[in-house]
């Protein structure tokens, strides 16, 4: 609120204080008996009182300020001095203080008043009672002291007078004022008529009774009649029309008698003026005190019932709101949710609803549901955020983690009454739970979909499996890949079936690794082993495919493992191809060796040819010769079987090189091996003017190798050393070669020439494919030789000579014949 | 005494090849004598003087070229025929006492035609005491 409307709101407030008290002094003026007796009716003071009651203690000076011109005005025409018009306005001021003050002791202001029994009680004594009785006392002083009157006349005048007063105007303007124009409207909605009806029977009764012809008044009879009817319509009011009803026909009537006594018609004849006045007011007081406290009563139950029936209705909404979101698919919470917004809101008579929730991203409020009552101006709202200023603040606000619901204002203007606070906070949980449970069940939905979408976007078939090694999922890759009755089509083992029914799905049935894949997972699922893997062929329809089947133990804390199935043909494929790319590789490699000792191996097989031509054309002669020399012919038969063998053997070994074999792993003879490579080269080695020195370890044991494999290293070691000793002296041209057992693991071959040596940079690419030194080399005999060696789990390298020339070393694994 | 018969050398490291070349010459009626290296050969020299010598070329040690070499340094002229596994060494420069090349293996008819145009073509020197 600026300071401009509060200013506004103060001007009119001290206007509407002055503007009552005048025409409340002008009122009671009117109905002064006497000129200079107090009034019968002094509604000022009653005016004060209620302003009081109705506005915050710190407020009351400005008020009772308010009212000191309006007093000061009506004093204006009076003979009375200046003194005792101040003094009687303090007295004024005191009664009103005293009777606000005082219920306000006891925690009562305001329309509160008249709630109950008890309030009214208290309102009586305070208002209706001590303020009018203590304040009677100076006033009486002021006027016996500064306007010369009788103290006790007038002490007893004014409490009558004030109290009757306060006891029938100010629950009428403490209602009226304080609840507001639309509980009278409301009130005169309801009982408008009825109200009318009781109103003009007081009028009708109390004109006869007070104003009427004095023929009437003389019949006792005739007396008595219109009081009893007085006293049944002031009860009905009391029991229909509420405290204010009440307050305001005991007014009328009051106005009637105190207008029938100045006219000297009173219905107690038998008085003075002054005593009938004082007979009147008794008797007014007298009716007002319990009146007020039925009204009151009355209004008490009628209002303890009211609060009970909403309360009970309330809670029967609640408990619809509670049912409807319980077994709610989330994607019709938020229809529900505005479809309650407006039943709360009718039912709670709001005029607007609206839940703001927090958004996850920037953490600002955004309105999500909202609801607006027919005709209301919408303002601080409707897709706004709630600023919390104005209406907005004193509307309940629910907080939530989730966000902010506001309960928007009451039509009627009222304030949302505290008792319910706690009920609306009740509403907020319900609405919140919803909502909380709705981005649950989105969220799981979300991660759900994530998950099947990975699983189904997988090539490799999944199995997910329980403690129990029963499936629990599979992946539509799963259900492909498996072995089926019609391979590819068939077969489904999916959720709940069995380890076994999983192995057979993933290995054909009846196959070797069935029970080894079963007792792997079952003990992955165990936690005896952290996992398990096996590639294995598995005959299809187009042909042998290769499969890879992993076992995984799954990282939760219930258990279970993942199988995996995967299709590696197209691997498979690919490592056999390089394969034998690298077979004919060798094999190219191998002849190529082979094509440069041509000549050297024509050499060789060359002298046991001629051995044997020239023996058996000897044979021949020795035969045609008389007599035959048939002892010589022996002898020379037995040379050529012995050359035939060696050139036999020439030619096996040649042929072992030069044949494109499968790779085969048999237990060789290391040393043999060496020995035979050396004859091969015996020619070349002789051409070469190179001595080869060979230094077997008798205690090397036998190799599981592939004979053709190492025969094809150490060729190319033996020859790569004699062409490196091209520019030594031809004395110096020597080969040592040299085996040797290392620990009894591993053979160590070692082939060491007189050559220059390799230099660094030479040594660092040597075993590179296709480097080479030489003018004619292609570079792949060490690359190759490296290959082979690294297959049989060994080590191919090179070092320097201490006294010049290089060495070539090579390991193989020993795999002993246990190991076969 | 004067030889009737003339006398082969053979040297050559294979001993096969000595073995059957001294039994097919004996066998054509001709006196032979084996050698397994050149230098054993030189060293009988003074011993023996052959009339016909054939030399392989390929040996350890001494080659049939170094034999040939040695002959000519002591102006030791002894009609050769050379037998090779190969022929590459057929555009060598031949020393000129060589009768032929033989390519190994050789027809027995080829070798005694060869002998027989050495042994008759070479001067025959006065017999040995």
């Amino acid at each position: 609120m600026t300071r401009h409307t509060r200013l506004l709101r103060d001007l009119a407030l001290a206007a509407a204080i002055a503007i009552a008290y005048y025409a409340g002094s002008v009122v009671g003026f009117m109905l002064t008996l006497a000129p200079m007796a107090p009034s019968v009716l002094w509604p000022p003071n009653a005016i004060l009182t209620a302003a009081l009651l109705l506005t915050p203690p710190r407020r009351w000076w400005f008020c009772l300020l308010a009212a000191l011109p309006a007093h000061l005005a009506t004093q204006l025409g009076s003979t009375r001095p200046m003194l005792l018009v101040l003094a009687l306005f303090l007295t004024n001021c005191s009664e009103a203080l005293l009777a606000a003050g005082a219920a306000r002791r006891f925690g009562l202001s305001g329309p509160a008043l008249f709630d109950s029994l008890r309030s009214v009680g208290i309102f009586i004594a305070c208002a209706g009672f001590l303020a009018p009785f203590a304040s009677s006392f100076w006033d009486a002083a002021a006027a016996a002291a500064l306007g010369g009157q009788d103290y006790w006349a007038i002490w007893q005048t004014r409490f009558f007078s004030n109290a009757l007063t306060a006891l029938t105007l100010v629950p009428v303007l403490v209602m009226v004022a304080g609840r507001g124009p639309m509980w009278v409207r409301r009130g005169l909605d309801r009982r408008a008529v009825e109200a009318g009806l009781v109103w003009l029977g007081i009028v009708a009764v109390g004109f006869a009774l007070f104003d009427g012809p004095r023929a009437v008044m003389g019949f006792i009879v005739l007396l008595a009649l219109p009081f009893a009817l007085l006293l049944s319509l002031l009860v009905w009011a009391a029991v229909r029309l509420g405290p204010v009803g009440t307050s305001l026909s005991v007014l009328t009537i009051e106005v009637l008698a105190i207008v029938g006594a100045g006219h000297g018609r009173v219905p107690f004849d038998l008085l003075s003026p002054a005593g009938n006045v004082l007979s009147l007011q008794i008797f007014l007081i007298g009716v007002a005190i319990p009146l007020l406290c039925l009204a009151a009563l009355i209004e008490e139950r009628q209002r303890t019932r009211e609060a009970l029936e909403a309360r009970l209705s309330f809670e029967e909404m609640l408990s619809r709101l509670s049912r409807a979101f319980v077994h709610l698919p989330s994607d019709e919470v938020d229809r529900t949710i505005d479809g309650w917004l407006r039943r709360l809101g009718e039912h709670l008579g709001s005029d607007h609803m609206a839940i703001y929730q927090l958004s996850p991203v920037d953490r600002t409020l955004v309105p999500t549901h909202a609801w607006m009552a027919n005709g209301s101006d919408g303002t601080a709202r409707a897709g706004g955020l709630p600023t919390l200023d104005g209406r907005l603040y004193e509307s309940p606000l629910m907080i939530t983690d989730l966000g902010v619901i506001s309960f928007g204002a009451r039509r009627t203007g009222e304030p949302w009454p505290p008792p319910m606070i706690p009920q609306l906070r009740l509403v907020a949980e319900v609405f919140a739970n919803a909502i909380t449970r709705k981005q649950a069940e989105s969220a799981l939905r979300a991660s759900e979909f994530i998950k099947a979408a990975v699983l189904g976007s997988l090539t490799s078939g999944v199995a997910v499996l329980d403690r129990q090694a029963r499936v629990v999922a599979v992946n539509e890759a799963w259900q492909r890949l498996g072995h089926g009755p019609t391979e590819g089509n068939g077969h489904e083992i999916g959720v709940g079936a069995s380890c076994a029914e999983v192995c057979a799905h993933a290995l054909a049935p009846g196959s070797a690794h069935a029970g080894e894949a079963r007792a792997a997972i079952e003990s992955v699922i165990i936690g005896a082993r952290h996992d398990f893997a096996l590639e294995y062929p598995r005959a299809a329809a187009g042909g042998e495919r290769w499969f890879s089947l992993a076992v995984l133990p799954l990282a939760r804390a219930e258990g279970g493992a993942v199988v995996s199935l995967t299709d590696i043909s197209q691997r498979k494929r690919v490592e056999l191809e390089a394969q034998r790319t690298r077979e004919e590789l060798a094999h190219f490699t191998r002849v190529s060796t082979m094509g440069e000792l041509t000549a050297s191996l024509a050499h060789e097989l060359s002298q046991p040819l001629t051995g044997i031509l020239a023996n058996a054309q000897a044979a021949q002669r020795l035969l045609a010769a008389v007599p035959p020399n048939l002892e010589e012919v022996r002898a020379s038969l037995g040379d050529i079987v012995a050359d035939d063998r060696r050139a036999g053997d020439i030619i096996r070994r040649l042929r072992e090189l030069l044949k494109k074999s499968e790779p085969r792993r048999v237990l060789l003879d290391l040393n043999a091996l060496v020995e035979d490579v050396v004859k091969l080269v015996t020619s070349d080695a002789l051409s070469r003017s190179v001595t080869i020195a060979v230094d077997p370890d008798p205690a090397l044991p036998l190799l599981r190798a592939d004979r053709v494999q190492l025969q094809q290293v150490v060729l190319n070691l033996l020859i790569n050393a004699m062409e490196a000793m091209a520019t030594t002296p031809e004395a110096a041209r020597a080969v040592f070669i040299r085996t040797q057992c290392l620990d009894g693991q591993a053979a160590h071959v070692s082939v060491k020439d007189a050559g220059p040596g390799i230099t660094d940079d030479v040594l660092a690419r040597i075993f590179e494919p296709f480097y080479t030194t030489k003018a004619d080399g292609m570079g792949m005999g060490l690359s190759i030789a490296r290959s082979i060696v690294e297959a049989h789990g060994g080590r191919l390298w090179a070092t320097g000579n201490p006294s010049g020339g290089a060495t070539f070393h090579f390991t193989v694994t020993v795999t002993g014949p246990e190991h076969a | 005494m004067s030889r009737t018969r003339p006398l082969i050398a053979v040297v050559d490291d294979e001993e096969s090849v000595r073995k059957s070349l001294r039994r097919l010459l004996s066998a054509s009626r001709l006196d032979a004598i084996t050698f397994a290296s050149g230098q054993e050969f030189l060293d009988s020299l003074p011993i023996y003087r052959p009339d016909c010598l054939i030399l392989d070329l390929q040996m350890p040690g001494l080659s049939g070229l170094d034999v040939q070499r040695h002959l000519a340094d002591r102006r030791v002229q002894v009609p050769t025929i050379i037998i090779t596994a190969d022929d590459e060494t057929r555009g060598r420069p031949a020393s000129p006492s060589t009768v032929a090349y033989l390519c190994k293996p050789f027809e027995d008819h080829v070798l005694l035609a060869t002998i027989a145009r050495a042994v008759g073509e070479a001067p025959l020197e006065a017999p040995i005491p």
